[in-house]
């Protein structure tokens, strides 16, 4: 039995004093790696949702708002758009393919969005029961939202208008579950979806336009000047509002060209997801610049701790030690021995480390996924954690490399004479 | 298969120690007596090739170890030298077994494990080979150290009091342990135990 050998009895006999000795490790290995695995699946997460998105057409606002709102739905959107100004961009030659987008109702929580069939096309969803919808008032839900809720294929409910808990009721209109999509991964998960009439239906019929209108500015009305009665289409269609259009685009030119006809000829404005999707990343790199920073410095803390935990046990251990040299071992086989025992609390703040961020993450995921609609569930080891592994090695290696120098030039006579 | 020859050691000019020449072949015994501060602790760490004398020369197998290197030296005495200490000094978190056979990776033996259970069947421990140091009573620590100093099958066994913390009945008992178990080697305990004179007559008086 060498050195190595001698470590691992060590270790299997006092495994917790191992685990103590590398819980520092462990803490900025975590913090890194929960830095990382985060903004590895943000990213994912984030370009998930924009593929096949060139640009996306609001009311004026604030761009990333328009993003925010109409392709992560997690903000409000920026308001309306009249339908026939949004169809004019939508037939010009730049247009490869679009899909219109309209507000309607939340059901506990979830957005309620009038679309076309393109839209779930866009993300490849796939359905796991029942169809797409049909008519007016059928939807299809998200696999989040069929989970959370306990929906099945053919129940009812009626949606809220708003998204705060209290609002006005659409007790007219119930919608019905026609289906029901697989997990995607995008924030299809998190919507229910229908068709675009349905979600002017709701509020033709409303009763008192008007003050609604006021109080939820956001939220796609259409108020037809006229009798509520009469609902001809064409009479309709001049005051037809939606929320957004979500744009395919043809053509390097259509991206430089486009979003400068519709900023300036239209009332409308246009926003495209990977710019805005930048400059949203370019204001969180403060924030992990910080905790990177934090890491690096739990890190180097945590070879002192490595250092002194190796350098006091050495004391208690000379004895040991001195007995192995006794007993035939070269001086290497001691310093081997410790720097041995340095790398082994490496490796369990490494694992540690790994394991205390898988954690981390799965009770964010908990907490974002119900708040922020954002899965991150992806719990596999990054490419780059290996590179933490040789980091924590060479902490590892360091932090013993004077303690075993002390252990390889023990006076063993000395040692032994007087302990 | 040990032979000294005028070596002294000094630490500094004060602690000087002369000591007389030793000469003791294989299956012979001897006791070295001296009360402490005699230099019995220095005189065993010549020996064992963990100090250098100031002068002398100290022969093991026809071998000068005052003349071998660091390396060369270590690999010596994990081959030819088994060391008892008084305190045992086993390593915690090894069986008894495995405490055993550790000298045999610094010897570059084979490492059987049955010889070792061999040795410590006949210091009556075939129950306790694979209990841990701490479970083991001093009697046994004893035991397993003896057994730890023969694995190799050393021409030098070198007993550094190895009896002074035990009463009569046990004293008689390691002594004739250490007795049976070194016929084939030259067996040294360095001690001021008296009472190891009667069972080994060959001493020397430091």
């Amino acid at each position: 039995m060498k050195a190595s050998g001698l470590v691992l009895r060590q270790l299997k006999h006092k495994p917790w004093t191992a685990v103590l000795n590398s819980i520092l490790m462990a803490l900025g290995i975590s913090l890194v790696s929960t830095v990382w695995l985060i903004e590895n699946q943000y990213h994912e997460n984030l370009l998930k949702n924009i593929e096949g998105i060139d640009l996306v057409v609001g009311a004026k606002g604030s761009p990333l708002q328009i993003i925010l709102a109409n392709v992560y739905h997690t903000d409000n959107a920026t308001g309306n758009i009249n339908l026939l100004e949004a169809q004019r961009i939508e037939k010009h030659p730049f247009v490869k393919e679009s899909i219109q987008l309209a507000y309607g109702d939340t059901y506990q929580g979830y957005r309620i969005l009038g679309t076309t069939h393109a839209y779930p096309n866009n993300y490849s969803a796939q359905l796991k029961e029942g169809h797409l919808w049909e008519n007016n008032f059928e939807v299809t839900l998200g696999h989040s939202v069929c989970q959370v809720l306990g929906l099945k294929i053919g129940d009812n409910f009626f949606g809220m208008h708003g998204e705060v808990q209290g609002g006005h009721i659409h007790e007219e209109n119930p919608y019905i579950v026609t289906g029901i999509l697989k997990p995607t991964s995008t924030i299809l998960d998190h919507l229910i979806l229908t068709n675009i009439e349905s979600v002017w239906g709701t509020h033709d019929k409303h009763t008192n336009p008007t003050t609604e209108h006021t109080e939820h500015d956001e939220h796609l009305h259409s108020h037809p000047p006229h009798n509520h009665a009469d609902h001809s289409n064409e009479a309709n269609l001049e005051t037809r509002e939606i929320t957004a259009i979500l744009l395919k685009l043809k053509g390097d030119l259509a991206f430089v060209e486009l979003p400068k006809i519709i900023d300036k000829a239209t009332s409308m404005k246009s926003a495209n997801p990977g710019i805005e999707l930048r400059r949203l990343n370019e204001r969180m790199s403060a924030g992990k610049d910080t905790l990177n920073g934090l890491a690096i410095v739990i890190l180097v803390v945590s070879a002192f701790a490595v250092f002194i935990s190796l350098y006091s046990t050495l004391r208690q251990r000379k004895f040991d030690l001195a007995v192995l040299r006794t007993l035939g071992a070269p001086p290497i086989e001691l310093f081997k021995l410790i720097v041995f025992e340095g790398l082994i609390h490496s490796c369990i703040g490494f694992l540690l480390g790994l394991i205390v961020s898988r954690i981390i993450l799965i009770t964010f995921s908990q907490h974002v996924s119900s708040t922020y609609h954002y899965d991150f569930s992806k719990l596999s080891i990054l490419p780059m954690e290996w590179s933490l592994l040789l980091v924590s090695l060479c902490i590892g290696f360091i932090a013993s490399l004077i303690p075993a120098i002390k252990a390889y030039n023990t006076d063993i006579s000395e040692t032994l004479s007087h302990g | 298969m040990l032979e000294t020859s005028e070596i002294t050691y000094g630490y500094n000019t004060n602690v000087f120690f002369n000591f007389p020449d030793v000469t003791i072949d294989k299956g012979q015994q001897l006791l070295l007596l001296g009360a402490s501060g005699k230099g019995k602790t220095t005189w065993l760490h010549l020996i064992a090739g963990l100090r250098k004398p100031t002068s002398g020369t100290i022969k093991i197998n026809q071998q000068s170890i005052t003349t071998l290197g660091q390396r060369e030296l270590d690999r010596f005495r994990a081959k030819n030298i088994g060391i008892i200490f008084q305190d045992h000094h086993l390593i915690n978190s090894l069986s008894a077994l495995e405490n055993v056979m550790l000298p045999t990776s610094f010897a570059n033996n084979l490492s059987d494990n049955s010889y070792g259970e061999a040795l410590l069947s006949k210091l009556g421990l075939t129950e306790r080979m694979h209990a841990l140091p701490a479970k083991l009573s001093q009697g046994e620590q004893q035991r397993v150290a003896i057994a730890r100093a023969l694995i190799n099958n050393p021409g030098l066994i070198l007993a550094d009091e190895p009896t002074s913390s035990l009463d009569d009945e046990n004293c008689q008992l390691v002594a004739q342990l250490l007795l049976e178990h070194s016929k084939s080697a030259a067996l040294v305990i360095i001690t001021h135990d008296k009472r190891l004179k009667d069972i080994i007559p060959n001493t020397i008086s430091l």
